[in-house]
């Protein structure tokens, strides 16, 4: 039976990892990123996903060696995300051993870029960045474009593209620890056929128990929860199980083993 | 290509450091927070309130038990703490210091000074090949081989209190500066473990983390797990800073306990900075700020002169001077010692440094490995302003 | 022993030498004929299209060569996901394309009649389709990572040694003589997935 899965989202500045407040440019400095790969991969994570916020927003690539050295820690699989825009793009990522990649605003400028992609790379490497931002009771897609477009229109129309996964991501309960936005997940999952991943107000167990109950949700994601709490990923399972969703439990931690460095 | 690194206008942070927000003015938090000792700060008000608190708690002189209990370390700060509760305020308190990784022979003496004071302190000896696994496996998960020492002086002076039914626990200066007030807003606040898992430096690695490395078992860890928010509540713990209460002026209070016994380093200064007077009682102290520079670009040094320009003791420029001068150092000594003590070659201390050392930051040659000088200090691709 | 990792434009090849390495094989990424000859193991890893695959290797000369090494010469081969579909007599993927035709069967997409996700991603447990192998026996009830959304339907059941359970059971791992080949990532499935590795390629060594 397929596992439901718990993902730590790293956000990235182009320098460090940073966490935002409801997406606001005011990001809290948390700290190197090599030291929560190895965190993560201890714990035996089901999965992790890396995202250079400001890429697009500067105008800059990713950086590969930074990139390169986060998947050279992990051995579950990683998605990496910020300021893709070519297939060459796409082919560097998945070259160094990302395993999927992650786009935001080529899916507004451009989908058919999706299409592109996925024919060569297969839909399963393409991830969707969906941001939800609820302004006076309507939902909107969040984007840094300058556009307004209404959230659940938008998706309509992108179903018709090709795409493995959806990351949803509320941007009102960003950064708050103050639960996730239920009826935004229960909307989005009906309206698609790809997992999707909520994310966005995981702040303890509870939220994400609550989650899992009232959603038909099989993936989360988490950031906040892992850098200013004592719970851990752990944590999160043993409370998502405890109503009987099937959960991938490993205790063992795994001893960081610094010895395989260039190949 | 020199990589751009925004610094505070008035001290010399940069915005590399982790928590730290700036202002529309350029002006970062940290030197917002030490202006606002300066002005609007009604220390009278403060201080009545201060005493209001501890005539809660302290015992009298015919009475049996500890009215408060003092983290200490027999650094400056926390010797300060000590004298100043019972000296000047007249409590009875408990010192209780958790040992730190090789403690230094001026650290020994420090300490040994607060018992001198009249006071009683544990010296918590902990199980050393327990704590010697998570020193190196925090080396290489974290990039921080003090990082079980971070936990251990939160967690077992608070296990201690505890314990002893100790409610009042003195801490020093408040780095979270919107912590404090009268007695009704703090008569039910205990730092919890959420407070140190985001204030502390953990790093995002937890105790539980921990179990299994080198076969390490949850009994093991037993005085690294801190109680549960309902064991400090049940225990009625409140915690107060001294540095909300009281202008806190380091160099002041270093001059008042260097007459009560504490002893400076008399052969130069600390490694990574420039001063003597603090990180004395660690040996490899050294590692530790040398693992900070190398991820953010910024050492102890730095981390002196911030607090120095914001006491108005050192102006920027000559803050600036001394940073260029002692920043950044590779550490020679603390390796040294670090290598004695873990059993890990130099080469393979050197490849865990490497790998948190940031490329953006730091020039690097052709064959990927890192620029150095003839000291072996790593080359800046970044210039501070 | 040599293991060559075949290098045909379709990803992945970091993670699986990276995962070799920490078992300690040697490996080289390659697609240059004397080096494949060479080695002494074959993986075929591989994220993408069917017919991108194949059209892949076919330019780079790949086809006869590796039926040559792996079905002639009998050298022990291990395939990974695509690598797994692309044997595979047809694939589907955009539309009906010739795979290379050593395991008799079709790669087709994944559909369900409820509101099932596809593509299949995340963790699943595998069991072992045949109770009596015990070669393979400590891996069955493990969870390995899957993302895919087609898979692989082999004509006869012989050659299938795990099957995982999403909704209807999913051929996971086959193996025919000298090939093995998984529908999961064992680089990217950790601990269970390193153990299977060295299982695997260890009873060649």
């Amino acid at each position: 039976m397929l596992k439901c899965r718990v993902i730590p989202i790293l956000s990235f500045n182009g320098f460090a990892l940073v966490k935002t407040k409801k997406f606001a440019s005011n990001a809290r400095m948390v700290g190197n990123s090599i030291q929560a790969a190895r965190v993560f991969n201890s714990r035996n994570v089901d999965e992790l996903a890396f995202i250079d916020i400001y890429a697009s927003d500067q105008n800059r690539k990713i950086n590969l060696q930074v990139v390169k050295a986060i998947i050279n820690e992990c051995y579950m699989p990683v998605g990496i995300g910020g300021g893709v825009n070519s297939i060459e793009d796409i082919h560097n990522l998945l070259a160094i051993g990302a395993d999927k990649v992650i786009l935001k605003n080529m899916m507004i400028q451009n989908p058919n870029f999706l299409n592109e992609a996925a024919s060569i790379y297969g839909n399963q490497c393409i991830t969707i960045a969906v941001d939800a931002e609820k302004k006076e009771g309507s939902y909107f897609l969040y984007n840094r474009l300058n556009r307004t477009i209404p959230l659940f229109e938008f998706i309509n129309k992108l179903t018709k593209f090709r795409f493995g996964e959806i990351i949803l991501t509320s941007v009102n309960h960003d950064g708050m620890m103050d639960g996730f936005d239920i009826e935004l997940v229960n909307q989005v999952v009906r309206m698609v056929e790809v997992p999707v991943v909520a994310n966005g107000g995981g702040g303890q167990p509870d939220h994400f128990k609550d989650l899992f109950a009232r959603t038909k949700i099989e993936a989360v994601g988490a950031s906040s929860i892992f850098y200013f709490t004592q719970y851990t990923p752990l944590d999160v399972k043993k409370a998502v199980s405890s109503i009987g969703k099937p959960m991938r439990i490993i205790t063992k931690n795994v001893i960081t083993n610094t010895d395989i460095r260039e190949i | 290509m020199l990589t751009s690194i925004r610094y505070c206008r008035k001290c010399l942070f940069p915005e590399t450091k982790p928590d730290l927000f700036f202002d529309r003015k350029g002006i970062c938090s940290a030197c917002k927070a030490a202006e606002s000792k300066f002005i609007n700060v009604d220390w009278e008000k403060r201080e009545k309130d201060f005493f209001t608190i501890i005539n809660k708690f302290k015992l009298g002189k015919d009475e049996i038990g500890y009215d408060c209990l003092i983290p200490v370390s027999g650094g400056k700060d926390s010797t300060y703490q000590a004298y100043f509760m019972k000296v000047v305020c007249g409590m009875n308190p408990l010192c209780v210091c958790f040992e730190t990784t090789r403690e230094t022979d001026l650290g020994r003496k420090n300490l040994e000074n607060i018992s001198k004071l009249g006071i009683d302190v544990i010296h918590f000896r902990k199980n050393y090949s327990a704590y010697k696994s998570m020193v190196i496996e925090g080396f290489k998960r974290v990039g921080d081989e003090m990082w079980p020492n971070h936990l251990g002086i939160f967690t077992i002076p608070i296990l201690v209190a505890v314990k002893f039914k100790i409610k009042l626990v003195i801490w020093g200066e408040n780095p979270q500066q919107e912590y404090g007030g009268p007695w009704e807003s703090i008569e039910n606040y205990s730092l919890t473990r959420n407070w140190m898992e985001e204030f502390g430096g953990l790093l995002g690695n937890r105790i539980q983390d921990m179990i299994g490395v080198d076969g390490l078992t949850t009994r093991d860890l037993t005085p690294y797990f801190y109680p549960s928010d309902q064991e400090l509540k049940d225990a009625g713990l409140v915690s107060i800073f001294l540095g909300h209460y009281f202008f806190w002026d380091a160099r002041k209070q270093l001059e008042l306990i260097e007459k009560h016994g504490f002893s400076v380093k008399q052969d130069g200064p600390v490694e990574g900075t420039y001063i003597n007077y603090e990180n004395l009682d660690e040996e490899m102290h050294g590692l530790h700020d040398y693992l900070k520079f190398v991820k953010y670009g910024f050492g102890r040094a730095t981390d002196h002169a911030c607090i120095d320009i914001r006491n108005h003791r050192l102006t920027r420029e000559e803050g600036l001077k001394l940073v260029k001068q002692y920043d950044g150092k590779y550490p020679h000594k603390a390796i040294k010692a670090f290598i004695k003590y873990s059993g890990l070659t130099k080469t393979k201390i050197d490849q865990v440094i490497d790998s948190y050392t940031n490329p953006i930051l730091f020039k690097m040659n052709t064959d990927g490995s890192f620029a150095r000088d003839f000291k072996g200090n790593l080359i800046k691709n970044y210039q501070i302003k | 022993m040599t293991i060559a990792i075949i290098k045909y434009g379709m990803g992945n090849v970091a993670s699986v030498q990276k995962a070799l390495h920490k078992l300690g094989y040697s490996s080289i990424i390659t697609n240059d004929p004397d080096e494949i000859r060479k080695s002494a193991y074959i993986l075929l890893p591989g994220v993408g299209s069917f017919e991108a695959g194949m059209i892949n290797l076919h330019r780079l000369g790949l086809v006869d060569l590796l039926t040559d090494e792996v079905c002639i010469k009998k050298k022990p081969f291990f395939g990974i996901c695509l690598g797994m579909q692309l044997l595979a007599t047809f694939g589907n993927e955009p539309h009906k394309v010739k795979g290379l035709g050593w395991i008799e069967g079709e790669v087709v997409k994944l559909h369900f009649s409820d509101d099932r996700r596809i593509p299949h991603i995340g963790w699943n447990n595998i069991s072992l389709a045949n109770k009596t192998n015990v070669f393979l026996q400590e891996f069955s009830g493990l969870d390995y990572y899957f993302i895919h959304s087609y898979h692989f339907v082999p004509t006869t059941n012989s050659e299938i040694v795990f099957t995982v359970d999403y909704g209807i059971p999913i051929v996971a791992a086959i193996k025919k003589g000298n090939i093995f080949a998984t529908q999961f990532h064992p680089e990217k499935s950790q601990e269970a997935g390193a153990s299977l590795l060295k299982k695997v390629i260890g009873s060649h060594a």
